[in-house]
């Protein structure tokens, strides 16, 4: 086991603390999902880009959950090359001691390629449980700084506000369904430099959508958007903000920017993810999305990493193309050629 | 072209022509000098380098009583301020420097203009610098002695003079791009601020900020009617036109960008030369960049000016990319300073002034107003200082490189240089002090002062005067500085409307389309010369070899940064930070090592 903390490499039978910095172990490599510290801190970076961005739990759990699948097909990759080792030693046994060798041995080729195809390209599945436990574990040992809990932000700047400021208006309001979404985007800066309001459905932080009120009174011209996982809640968001008095939306153009599920097939692997409910277990990544949505899955909106996910939505917010849609993503590549998008910063514009 | 260079204190012989030679690339219509001794100690010299476009002597002396006076750049008061019979076109600084004697320091700080000018009276040196800082002056205080000139390597004509780069100024320059406020790269030498007075008298030095525009802010409620203060721009901007077309007895030429600010120049500029196609100036980057060339081609059609589009690419300069550094004197990170260069090098052959459309953002709304106002209504998020967030996220709104300083840094530099507190300090006293009272105001006096003054002035200033151009800002007059003070915010950010007042004020002379577009920036496209034509560059210039005999920087975050990792590199923005290291590495080697 190698320490993230010092690197040193600790031996299984010497102990779950490290000999050389103390650090503590949370994960039990030899337990499924046969996940080690060191693995899930690769996760973590890897997200966060190093500690640069706060990530939201979805994001770290598709990340690993990407990482599990790596070392299944790796598993699997194995036990193909096994079994071909097993039908050259066939394939020896046939030519030297059967006639019309040519003929078995073509048909167990074919076979071996059959049966290699299976094993390498059949769908895993992973538990939902088997990651989240991951995480759970890891987290009770070690707190993760970066992560948006969708709580935070409860409290910052109790101090009340000069009302002179709701002279201007943001270039947008964008309403995002989660609470840990809205944080996530807040403590990455990504109001900044949108110069958009953003705040969750739940209405996240208190004072934003305080905010938000206000700024709808004084401003009813500014464009609202929405994003929200493709799934029933999600589906249904745009028009429960238009129907709940609270928000003082009645009457308005909201812009549903996604995710929609007929954008979602264009993703190379999806994550659909069992509602809690839905008395679903495991993770699945293939199937239409209206009947992933019907059987109980979502299709969580920050499956992508946040540099991704911001660079995405930022787009879509200028251009009013949803997430995912083919001329989002066309405009994605366009201004990615001619440096037309993003300041000419080389933001990234990928999704996941 | 033109400059202003100098001393005070013991003589020493043959000083202000090695100032002269160092200021060599200003002084192509050759320079002048005076000189006057109160005494063993004091002893000045001033020295003025001449442009084309000067007129008369820019050099003056009294014999009663014993005063010497010189300066660089043009005054457009100075006929009012001048005591003598000899007024009017063309005159020179004698009856100025009459009138200046009086009161100096009154007399001073009622020039107005873009200049910097010395004036030595009874013994005693004033400096003085135009109100939005137009012209830069630097000045070092060294053994008795205390030295100012337009440029900062004239100051080490004074060979005792020590070229210590200053450790804090690295994150400062990272940070910003540019270096805020009176202190410069270097241990020691000084920047004038604009608008302030620096007086010299009996070895000590005082400087006095006499602009304070801040204090305009009218209180609530009492500020002029909207409608009032819209004709008050229109007829400033009109005004300050005019003012900067009589700079030289030939038209202008006016660079355009195809925003607002300098298409409203030019509409004004055109206005004042009825039926004389005015010279104008554009930059793209080629077709298959975005530009903003349709909106360029709407002005120069409007207004039927002999346009130049000049289509930039790395190898029409990289190989003068070292000497157009060298001519920025103080580093500025921006990119744009190299258009800026090649376009003035292009209109030095047709023009002697050119105007710019530079201060509308300053003056009328910059692109961190709405980020800023929605940080205030957010309040102090968690990982940040609850003394200095604001600060700290004004910081972030630049997007170069304050997210990377602890990393891209050495930790020794980093830890020697103040780290983080030390960039917000710079700031706390814009956010703390009163007036101005109204948060979009104090944004607007950050904006003047340190980015106007500090980047956007000097960077230009530098860059044309190195092709002996005059550039003038009218946007960026006094009198437009004072009106936007008396605006109240809501009035320059209309809603999420930027600049709102000057669209008002203009909207009748610019096509629509010009008016009514966001604001968006030239984009200059190093990512993509950084990845393709000036890859290698970049490599030899940013080798390790290079960086650790610096010992600045840590080499692998920079191996990451060429190698355009997307996973470490926090922000993107990998080519504006090359460029920023690219920029500095030639710097260094020149104004440091004097490689």
């Amino acid at each position: 086991m190698q320490c993230p903390h010092c690197n040193a490499n600790q031996k299984y039978k010497d102990g779950m603390t490290c000999g050389a910095c103390g650090y503590r172990f949370a994960l039990d490599p030899k337990k499924p999902p046969n996940l080690s510290d060191m693995a899930l801190k690769k996760a973590v970076d890897r997200i966060s880009g190093f500690g640069q961005y706060a990530f939201t739990y979805t994001q770290l759990f598709a990340q690993i959950h990407r990482m599990l699948l790596k070392k299944k097909r790796g598993e699997r990759v194995g036990c193909a090359v096994v079994f071909w080792i097993g039908m050259i030693i066939l394939g020896g046994f046939i030519v030297t001691n059967l006639p019309y060798w040519p003929v078995f041995v073509a048909l167990a080729a074919v076979f071996a390629v059959w049966m290699t195809l299976k094993i390498v390209r059949r769908p895993a599945k992973l538990p939902e449980d088997q990651v989240s436990s991951v995480i759970a574990e890891y987290i009770g040992a070690h707190p993760l700084e970066g992560m948006a809990t969708g709580k935070r932000l409860l409290h910052n700047g109790d101090a009340g506000w000069d009302d002179a400021l709701f002279g201007h208006a943001p270039q947008g309001i964008l309403i995002v369904e989660r609470n840990d979404m809205a944080e996530m985007l807040i403590l990455n800066r990504f109001h900044l430099d949108n110069k958009s309001l953003v705040v969750s459905a739940e209405k996240y932080p208190p004072r934003a959508f305080k905010a938000f009120r206000h700024i709808l009174e004084k401003w009813p011209d500014v464009p609202v958007s929405v994003i929200h996982d493709a799934s029933k809640k999600g589906h249904r968001l745009r028009n429960d903000l238009l129907n709940d008095p609270s928000w003082g939306l009645k009457g308005r153009k909201i812009k549903d920017l996604g995710l929609h599920p007929h954008d979602v097939n264009r993703l190379k692997r999806p994550v659909w993810i069992p509602e809690k409910v839905a008395g679903k277990d495991a993770i699945v990544q293939t199937g239409e999305p209206v009947e992933n949505i019907q059987a109980g899955y979502r299709m969580p909106l920050d499956i992508a990493d946040p540099k991704a996910l911001m660079g995405t939505t930022s787009l879509a917010m200028v251009t009013g193309m949803a997430l995912l849609s083919e001329a989002l993503l066309e405009e994605q590549r366009r201004g990615a050629m001619a440096g037309g998008f993003g300041g000419g910063s080389g933001g990234d514009v990928d999704f996941g | 072209m033109a400059c202003l260079f100098g001393y005070i204190g013991k003589p020493e012989p043959g000083l202000l022509d090695r100032m002269a030679d160092r200021l060599s690339h200003r002084c192509k219509a050759g320079w002048e000098r005076t000189s006057a001794r109160w005494g063993e100690d004091r002893f000045v010299e001033i020295g003025h380098g001449r442009a084309g476009w000067n007129r008369g002597r820019q050099i003056a002396e009294l014999n009663d009583p014993r005063a010497i006076f010189g300066y660089a750049g043009v005054i457009f008061n100075a006929e009012a301020l001048s005591v003598s019979d000899s007024r009017g076109k063309g005159a020179t600084a004698e009856p100025l420097l009459a009138g200046l004697t009086a009161s100096p320091e009154t007399g001073l700080t009622a020039l107005e203009g873009a200049f910097t000018a010395a004036l030595a009276h009874d013994g005693d040196l004033f400096l003085v610098r135009d109100h939005a800082g137009v012209k830069a002056l630097y000045w070092i205080r060294h053994k008795d002695r205390l030295l100012f000139a337009s440029e900062i390597k004239a100051l080490f004509a004074d060979p005792s003079v020590p070229r210590r780069m200053r450790i804090g100024a690295l994150p400062e320059y990272l940070t910003f791009s540019f270096i805020p406020g009176e202190r410069t790269m270097f241990e020691e030498i000084f920047e004038l601020q604009p608008g302030t007075l620096l007086h010299w008298r009996n070895g000590k030095v005082e400087t006095r900020r006499h602009f304070r525009f801040e204090e305009l802010e009218p209180d609530e409620g009492s500020a002029p009617p909207a409608a009032d203060l819209v004709r008050r721009v229109a007829s400033d901007l009109s005004d300050s036109v005019r003012e900067c077309c009589r700079a030289s007895d030939r038209p202008p030429g006016i660079f355009l960008s195809g925003g607002i600010d300098s298409s409203a120049v030019l509409a004004h500029a055109a206005l004042q030369h009825p039926g004389v196609p005015l010279k104008t100036f554009s930059v793209h980057f080629g077709p298959e960049y975005a530009n903003e060339n349709d909106f360029v081609r709407m002005m120069v059609d409007r207004y039927r000016t002999d346009h130049t589009w000049l289509d930039i690419r790395p190898k029409r300069f990289i190989r003068r990319m070292r000497e157009i550094i060298w001519r920025l004197d103080d580093p500025i990170g921006d990119p744009i300073t190299v258009p800026n260069y090649l376009m003035a090098e292009a209109a030095s052959e047709v023009t002697d002034v050119i105007l710019n459309g530079e201060g509308g953002d300053p003056c009328f709304g910059g692109p961190k107003n709405i980020p800023m106002m929605l940080a205030s209504l957010y309040g102090p998020l968690p990982d940040e200082p609850p003394d200095a967030w604001l600060e700290r996220t004004y910081l972030l709104t630049y997007r170069k490189c304050f997210t990377d300083l602890r990393r891209i840094l050495a930790p020794d530099v980093w830890r020697d240089s103040g780290g983080e507190e030390a960039l917000t300090a710079i700031l706390t006293p814009f956010f703390r002090r009163n007036p101005p009272r109204r948060f979009i105001n104090k944004l607007m006096a950050i904006n003047i002062r340190l980015k106007g003054a500090n980047l956007i002035l000097v960077k230009v200033e530098k860059m044309t005067s190195a092709n002996g151009v005059l550039a003038l800002p009218p946007l960026f007059s006094k009198r437009i500085i004072e009106t936007s003070m008396m605006c109240p915010p809501e009035l320059k950010l209309m809603g999420n409307v930027e600049k709102g007042v000057l669209k008002r004020a203009v909207r009748d002379i610019l096509p629509g389309p010009i008016v009514d577009r966001p604001k968006s920036g030239m984009m200059v496209p190093v990512r993509f010369w950084l990845q393709g034509e000036m890859k290698r560059y970049a490599r030899r210039m940013l080798s390790k070899r290079r960086l650790r005999r610096m010992g600045f920087f840590n080499t692998d975050y920079v191996r990451k940064l060429l190698k355009y990792d997307r996973h470490e590199i926090h922000g993107a923005r990998h080519g504006l930070k090359l460029w920023m290291l690219l920029t500095f590495m030639h710097w260094y080697e020149q104004m440091v090592e004097d490689r």
